[in-house]
């Protein structure tokens, strides 16, 4: 996510560029005379395209909160310095300086861009790493219709066990219905690719989390791990994605 | 053993395939007397339930004899005669401790398949695909019955199977669809669907006091069947509109509760929406044909309730919200928690209150079941409900 600061850059920059792109449009040749520039039609052609060019970046800026936005503010800023001594009128002493200071405003906002897309560019990234950790700590519950005295002593019957990895919590439920039980696990390492190869292998620690705990509700209230045709070891996600046909498991030979 | 198993859309044929044997210690093995095809069975046939494997023992509405039992089952012994209701219920959650058999939390192990679908798992059911367990079904002559001492009815007079054997389905699911309409005395039942479910639908009604029950379907027969053994006022909604002749028979009011026994694959006289519905579900855009449902909305009084006891798998297109909302309709649904309703209802059959095997029309050997598939689907030969011995 953004953070505040980001948030006000885009929309201050956004802002900015709607209304620098909405001046050429509306009136070139006022925005010509003050920056300097020859009132001649190709160039007020350049300063309309400049201003459809502006528009866009600042819609860009509102509308989304991508870096990538005040970076393409820099590129644009690269283009107007040359771009603002080519189209410049004549080369007189009153020209000079008005064109130094034109040039002079062009790099300031060059810098500030360049400062603002950095910023943004750091603050996206660790908003992602911090994105990226949070996947890698997986949750999964269940209520089990036990006191939580029972559930707790009789955690190490888990199958597979759930408190080697998992820090496992317990609190009474609502209303009577026995024990909620809640088991976390950080795999703070391994990152998207880990996750996505787990996925396929059906190592995914989230899917085998939540087998594990609800293997434990059902041996704590049936006594054991219920079996079916279809999934005869029981609850487990790489059986979930490859079925046994339900026809009966057979005599074992 | 043989068994009847699904071998693609529209493809059932019977099988050796291994004996079962006990997997939990709460299991029971039953040696099947009688086993039946049900309307839900169709929905697997058809191919509209997802989830299906080549091989899966179909079927889920069965009874006959305990051979063997696990270690933990204390209250039943070989030779014992006994119903199994269709939903596995272990007995000790939540969800069963209420009552709620078909929902309970620990008979699906492969409950995180059917959370995607429905957000949350229902309980594992008897050869009905492997969102509800992967469990091999009834049409077979043995059946591993899980949580044996939970759901098996145990028979210990000498009323025959066919008396008995819809305990395991359909009876209690009719009974639930009926209860759900909360009948005191006086009321008027609409029942969409002159099924087996739907005819003991209207049977249930009667017995719990509803005044008049209208059958509505487009099979002759089956209609018939609902006017000569339930009494029920009929309408073909083939030749006639539904609605009007509904506010017709009830006087502007609706009637007081409608009950939808049809389900996903409905169908309508109305060529448009029923071409509609079908080109969403052949591309897959819906798994549910809807028009039964709309119509039980649309046509029930204010501030009635609708019974869906017709089994849909995922999303319907189309749904009536605005009528269902603004007149207060009541929206009653759920697998039946046929643990719930086994005693009750075979009192109910020893009483002589009732006899559930009116609905019966075929007799086929185990043989015979992909034959039996063909009829009930094709609704040959006048039929509506097939039972095949084991």
């Amino acid at each position: 996510m953004a953070s505040r600061g980001t948030q006000a850059l885009h929309v201050g920059l956004g802002a900015f560029s709607l209304a620098l792109g909405a001046a050429p449009l509306v009136a070139p040749r006022a925005v010509a005379r003050v920056a300097g520039l020859s009132t001649r039609p190709p160039v007020r052609g350049v300063l309309r395209a400049v201003g459809v060019r502006e528009l866009a970046v600042g819609t860009g800026l509102l509308a989304t909160r991508r870096p990538a936005w005040l970076w393409a503010r820099v590129a644009q800023d690269v283009i107007d310095v040359p771009l603002a001594s080519v189209t410049t009128v004549r080369k007189s002493g009153g020209e000079r300086a008005r064109m130094a200071r034109v040039t002079a405003f062009l790099v300031a906002v060059t810098a500030a861009d360049v400062a603002a897309a950095i910023r943004a560019t750091r603050s996206a990234t660790g908003a992602h790493s911090e994105e990226r950790r949070r996947q890698m700590v997986f949750k999964a519950a269940v209520t089990i219709r036990l006191e939580e005295a029972e559930v707790r002593s009789r955690l190490p019957e888990a199958d597979p066990p759930l408190s080697t990895e998992a820090t496992v919590t317990f609190a009474p439920a609502p209303g009577g219905r026995g024990t909620e039980v809640r088991a976390v696990l950080d795999k703070g390492s391994g990152g998207p690719v880990g996750k996505a190869v787990g996925a396929v292998t059906g190592t995914d620690p989230g899917r085998q989390l939540s087998d594990a705990i609800r293997r434990f509700k059902q041996v704590l209230e049936t006594g054991e791990v219920v079996r079916s045709e279809g999934s005869p070891e029981g609850t487990s996600a790489p059986r979930t994605r490859k079925q046994r046909s339900a026809e009966p498991v057979g005599a074992k030979s | 053993m043989r068994a009847n198993c699904w071998m693609g859309r529209t493809s059932v044929e019977v099988r050796d395939v291994p004996d079962p044997t006990i997997l939990n210690e709460r299991d029971a093995i039953v040696k099947i007397t009688s086993t039946a095809i049900c309307g839900s069975d169709l929905h697997l046939y058809d191919g509209f339930i997802p989830t299906m494997e080549k091989g899966d023992v179909l079927g889920h509405e069965f009874m006959g004899e305990v051979v063997e039992v696990g270690s933990g089952v204390g209250d039943l012994r070989p030779g014992d005669r006994v119903v199994v209701p269709f939903p596995i219920a272990c007995g000790a959650c939540n969800a069963c401790a209420a009552g709620l058999y078909s929902v309970c939390e620990n008979s699906n192990p492969n409950a995180g398949m059917a959370e995607k679908l429905w957000g949350y798992a229902g309980a594992g059911i008897f050869g009905y695909s492997h969102l509800t367990g992967g469990f091999a079904g009834g049409q077979a002559q043995y059946a591993r019955v899980p949580f044996a001492d939970v759901g098996p009815i145990k028979i210990e007079n000498d009323l025959p199977d066919e008396k008995v054997l819809f305990l395991s389905d359909i009876f209690p699911t009719g009974f639930m669809g009926a209860e759900m309409c909360d009948i005191t005395g006086g009321e008027v039942i609409a029942v969409w669907g002159a099924g087996p479910v739907g005819l003991l639908a209207m049977a249930s009604a009667r017995l719990l006091g509803a005044e008049r029950v209208i059958a509505i379907d487009r099979f002759d027969y089956r209609l018939q069947k609902a006017a000569a053994e339930v009494g029920a006022e009929t309408i073909d909604y083939e030749k006639v509109d539904v609605e009007e002749v509904l506010k017709d028979l009830t006087a502007g009011r609706g009637p007081d509760a409608c009950i939808d026994a049809v389900g996903m694959e409905a169908h309508t006289d109305l060529a448009p929406l029923q071409l509609y519905d079908r080109a969403k579900q052949a591309v897959r855009a819906e798994t549910d044909r809807g028009p039964a449902l709309r119509q039980a909305i649309t046509s029930c009084r204010n501030g009635g309730t609708v019974s869906v006891i017709g089994v849909y798998g995922g999303l319907m297109d189309k749904f009536p919200v605005g009528s269902w909302m603004n007149r207060g309709i009541t929206m009653r649904t759920g697998q039946c928690h046929v643990q719930r309703y086994t005693r009750p209802l075979l009192d109910r059959i020893e009483r002589g209150e009732i006899d559930p095997s009116f609905v019966i029309s075929h007799r086929l050997p185990l043989e015979e079941a992909p034959r039996g598939y063909e009829i009930f689907k094709q609704k040959q030969d006048e039929c509506t409900k097939v039972v095949l011995s084991a």
